[in-house]
């Protein structure tokens, strides 16, 4: 330490000046680690917990938007399957209400038919029953029409006692 | 007496009348005849009695001719 003091170094060196720079080092070292050092570090440090908590926020959101991401997928799916299961039901709906109506236009059809039919008969067995008795009534006409022309008062009066015998005998 | 009202097509000569009347008379005793003259009936002859009506005209025999007429028609 003595020679360092002194001043006569090997080489030409002072030891004051090389104790002073070292001061003056030591003491630029001191400053800048009080002054930067901490400081930046301190900043340096709430930074990074800002970035981890920042990170920590990002992973949380990130997990809730995958939740809410997975829900909306799972009613989606469930609004899929209940729109399916209302068309097929409604597609049934309409197959029942479709044959309904087939099968209602058939009987009705049945049922026209079968009452023209019957119509018909009814028609074409009044028109014979007209048409016989047309004929009964012209051959009735027309031997009315013979017997006023060719009956003679003789067989008039035969008939006439005929009647009359007839009448008063039977009591 | 009885008043019998006789409806013939042509009008009856009086023997006619009176024959009619002789047989009538037999069944009812005392009569008061009425006659009338319907050429409708065609030929016979209808006497009633107030009562009940003795139908041989030939009209009637001719419906009842076309009953049956119809009647056979029917049911074949």
């Amino acid at each position: 330490m003595s020679i360092l003091l002194s001043g006569n170094l090997p080489l030409g060196l002072d030891g004051i000046k090389i104790l002073l720079h070292l001061l003056n080092f030591l003491l630029l070292l001191g400053g800048v680690t009080f002054l930067v050092y901490k400081p930046v570090k301190k900043f340096i440090e709430k930074r990074q917990n800002e970035i981890i908590q920042q990170y920590k926020n990002n992973e949380r959101a990130k997990a809730e938007a995958e939740k809410l991401h997975s829900e909306y997928l799972e009613k989606l799916a469930k609004a899929e399957s209940e729109i399916m299961i209302q068309r097929s039901e409604a597609e049934r709906a309409n197959h029942i209400i479709k044959e309904n109506a087939v099968s209602e236009a058939s009987q009705k059809a049945e049922e026209i038919i079968s009452r023209a039919e019957i119509e018909s008969q009814e028609i074409k067995r009044e028109t014979i029953s007209g048409i016989k008795n047309k004929v009964a009534d012209v051959a009735v006409t027309i031997a009315e029409a013979l017997l006023e022309r060719e009956i003679s008062s003789e067989e008039n009066e035969q008939i006439i006692d005929k009647c009359i015998n007839e009448w008063t005998q039977n009591d | 007496m009885r008043k019998l009202t006789i409806t013939t097509s042509k009008e009856l000569s009086l023997e006619k009348k009176a024959d009619i009347e002789g047989k009538l008379r037999k069944k009812y005793g005392e009569i008061l005849t009425i006659y009338r003259v319907d050429e409708a009936i065609v030929g016979g002859i209808i006497v009633f009695d107030g009562e009940i009506a003795y139908d041989g005209s030939i009209k009637t025999q001719l419906s009842k001719l076309k009953e049956k007429f119809v009647s056979e028609l029917e049911s074949q």
